[in-house]
């Protein structure tokens, strides 16, 4: 396994925050992250094998009414909205999700286009997004995520990209 | 004329089998109608959500809650739409999660 660097300010953002449980599935941007994530004493990182399986783990967490975050690409988010709808929204659940939003002008893969397309038209209408450069955003962007949703009961979108001019990379 | 036991009676057994009442999550549909027939308790959540999440709902429940037993119910279609939730819950290890798989040999109801 490569070795995750110690200063990564998404982790410190995350862990901020307190969660009891942090779920994801891998994307690039996010991978120092989650490595930290993955060896954190603070709290479990459950890897899961699709993006609908960690809205229905952070779900069971925030049913319990403990802290949860969900790491995923934009594609996996738009595999997941029914549980996002039936489950998050349904109840007022207040998890975090933060999604790696590809195919912005910096990050232009072509397969990537449609799905940022896809996340405007198809998750935007139907829950709150709020977007960050993912190489510049304020330390406390999770901890005030939690504060946003247990304020709204509902889950929180935070979406993360790279844009022109920044540093371009994922969270450090 | 079938021999297995009936649903409501197969999840009694297995609630019955813990010392104390778990956490029981159960699929929408069937599985949820048969959980409250054999007993509804403030511990059973009964998920509206998509088919075959009770597995994955139940996973993140355990870790959070890791001295309480929790029970997921899943009927054999719902399950097969959520295959994956067995890996990932093989690589979280939880000790406190137990999955009760109804087979009732149909595809049976959803509302």
């Amino acid at each position: 396994m490569a070795q995750a660097a110690t200063d990564d300010r998404l982790y410190r953002s995350i862990a901020a925050a307190k969660p009891k449980l942090v779920t994801g599935v891998p994307d690039g941007m996010l991978a120092q992250t989650i490595m930290l994530c993955a060896g954190s004493p603070d709290f479990p990182y459950i890897a899961c094998a699709r993006e609908e399986e960690c809205i229905g783990v952070a779900s069971g967490a925030a049913m319990a009414g403990e802290r949860a975050v969900v790491m995923v690409q934009n594609a996996g988010l738009l595999n997941s909205l029914g549980a996002l709808a039936t489950m998050g929204l349904r109840y007022g659940l207040p998890f975090v999700v933060i999604v790696t939003n590809r195919g912005a002008l910096a990050d232009p893969n072509g397969y990537d286009i449609e799905k940022r397309e896809a996340f405007d038209a198809g998750v935007r209408p139907m829950a709150r997004v709020f977007d960050f450069d993912a190489a510049d955003f304020p330390d406390d962007l999770i901890p005030a995520a939690f504060k946003w949703a247990e304020a709204a009961r509902k889950p929180v979108i935070i979406a993360l990209e790279k844009r022109l001019g920044s540093g371009g990379g994922a969270a450090a | 004329m079938s021999n297995l036991p009936s649903q409501q009676d197969a999840i009694a057994a297995a609630l019955a089998l813990y010392p104390a009442r778990p956490f029981a999550v159960s699929d929408i549909g069937s599985q949820s109608g048969w959980l409250k027939g054999a007993g509804h308790d403030p511990r059973n959540l009964y998920v509206s959500g998509p088919m075959g999440l009770a597995t994955s709902i139940a996973l993140g429940l355990a870790a959070v809650r890791p001295n309480d037993q929790v029970l997921a119910i899943a009927g054999d279609g719902a399950l097969a739409m959520n295959l994956t939730s067995l890996a990932t819950i093989v690589g979280a290890k939880p000790k406190n999660l137990s999955i009760l798989l109804v087979d009732n040999r149909v595809y049976e109801f959803t509302a």
